[in-house]
């Protein structure tokens, strides 16, 4: 379904400005097809969403581009579940947090 | 498929195992494989604090990470793909009279060893990060040669060169013995079959010890985990790395526009845990805005640990061992495998590929613990 799209104008991951030519550019170039690693490399998952978004997406454009049968693998999410202000954090007694 | 032989096995996917065969392979060595557990890039070297400084302790880190800077300086260029290297500077601050007489007397013997630092006053330094709150600092110290890169690219670029030089990288292969016969390695045995390899590199980071014990090497190293957060991306705000030892934390601007902060529980045991914590949010938040009250309108996008590998002098074990034939290892760098593991890569690939052994080996080497008479480097954090 994405073969046909400008690579260059679909944006995969919103918060970071990833592109599926980014993301081309790591399975058909650098032979990349780990969710983990392409994050690595062009970030895509690290912004504000942390990857809520765009996961389902990045796994179809790896399916789709990647030739044999891979394991894609998955976002491994890291606290906190939305972002959190310094000041909302800093002195918070372990107790006040449920 | 695994190959059935090579010439070396490098154990780890990290900055010293890719460094390491991308040196090696452009001395034309052939048949290296590089074992990764998991991916490439998926243990200390991906989860650290992404800074490169020369500022240290001892001669020993201090000159070897004067030379990995030069390294640097170049590499974007050699490896021909942007590992966003900036020579952004590091800023210390001592909040104590303890900490300031000793960086007086860290910053005479760097500067013996040629290092371009600075000791500051508390408004010199404010000129450096405007908003420093300085109001309990005593001194600082710059290095605007200090700065940091991106770890994460830095190995992808070294496995990537590596790759297109014939080396080939095993990921989710984990190494569960190596076969020692008459004194010599002959294979190592993963969960995906068996290698025969006259040598093998331990570049296996947070879990090198584990590795060394395979070949009965008792190293005198524990990992300890360490964690870091990272804000949101913001308009760029100050360049240097910030680190206190008085508050134990480190924090920089990376190029992204967000802020790395992490720091070290002194409080933390032995192990391989790799947690996050709410204590660590909650204190390093507490403790940052009180040297810079500016980072409280931030957010917090994410924290994780990673595995500090941890000697009893702070300093690195490298080089080869006396007992065992073809065991090769660059192991325990307390918290800065990614600043000097590439220059430490460059010597170990003379030492393999020339049997040329430089001085720092031996200074540096497993030996040292023998005679029990080793100086601690305590600018650690």
């Amino acid at each position: 379904m994405f073969e046909k799209m400008d690579p260059e104008k679909v944006i995969v991951c919103r918060c970071e400005g990833i592109t599926l030519a980014d993301l081309r550019d790591g399975i058909e170039r650098l032979k990349i097809n780990d969710l983990e690693e392409l994050k690595r490399i062009y970030r895509c998952g690290m912004g504000p969403c942390q990857g809520r978004t765009c996961e389902k997406v990045i796994k179809q454009v790896i399916q789709e581009f990647s030739n044999n049968e891979v394991d894609i693998g998955s976002y491994s999410y890291r606290p906190p579940l939305v972002p959190i202000k310094f000041e909302e954090l800093a002195n918070v007694e372990a107790n006040d947090v449920t | 498929m695994l190959p059935k032989t090579a010439d070396i096995v490098i154990i780890g996917g990290g900055i010293n195992g890719t460094s390491l065969a991308y040196y090696l392979a452009k001395k034309g060595i052939k048949n290296i494989v590089i074992l990764e557990k998991n991916f490439v890039c998926s243990g200390a070297t991906g989860r650290c604090g992404a800074g490169i400084r020369q500022q240290w302790g001892t001669p020993e880190n201090t000159s070897l990470a004067m030379e990995a800077v030069k390294l640097f300086e170049t590499l974007s260029e050699e490896l021909d793909w942007d590992i966003e290297y900036e020579q952004c500077g590091y800023l210390i601050p001592a909040f104590t009279d303890e900490f300031a007489d000793q960086f007086s007397k860290n910053v005479r013997m760097q500067k013996k060893l040629g290092l371009d630092v600075s000791y500051l006053t508390p408004q010199e330094a404010k000129d450096i990060v405007p908003d420093l709150c300085v109001d309990n600092v005593r001194a600082a110290t710059y290095c605007s040669t200090d700065g940091g890169g991106n770890p994460l690219l830095t190995t992808y670029a070294y496995a990537h060169r590596a790759k297109e030089l014939g080396v080939k990288i095993h990921t989710k292969t984990e190494v569960t013995d190596i076969t020692v016969s008459g004194g010599n390695i002959t294979s190592v045995v993963t969960d995906k079959g068996t290698i025969s390899t006259p040598m093998i590199f331990n570049a296996a980071g947070g879990h090198s010890q584990e590795i060394a014990a395979m070949v009965d090497i008792d190293l005198p190293i524990n990992s300890y985990r360490h964690q870091i957060l990272v804000t949101e991306p913001v308009e760029h705000f100050f360049d240097p790395m910030i680190i206190s030892f008085d508050y134990n934390i480190y924090f920089r601007q990376v190029k992204h526009g967000s802020i790395l902060m992490g720091c070290s529980d002194t409080s933390e045991k032995p192990g391989y845990d790799t947690t996050s914590t709410l204590d660590f949010i909650k204190d390093i938040t507490t403790r940052s805005i009180k040297i810079m009250p500016k980072l409280k309108k931030l957010n917090v996008l994410r924290q994780w640990a990673g595995l500090y590998n941890v000697t009893p002098d702070a300093m690195p074990i490298i080089g080869d061992v006396a007992d065992v034939g073809g065991y090769f290892q660059a192991v325990g760098f307390s918290g800065h495998g990614y600043m000097l593991g590439p220059k430490v890569a460059t010597l170990m690939a003379e030492l393999i590929a020339d049997g040329k052994r430089d001085e720092i080996i031996d200074r540096l080497s497993l030996e040292r613990f023998k005679s029990g008479n080793i100086t601690v480097d305590s600018s650690v954090c």
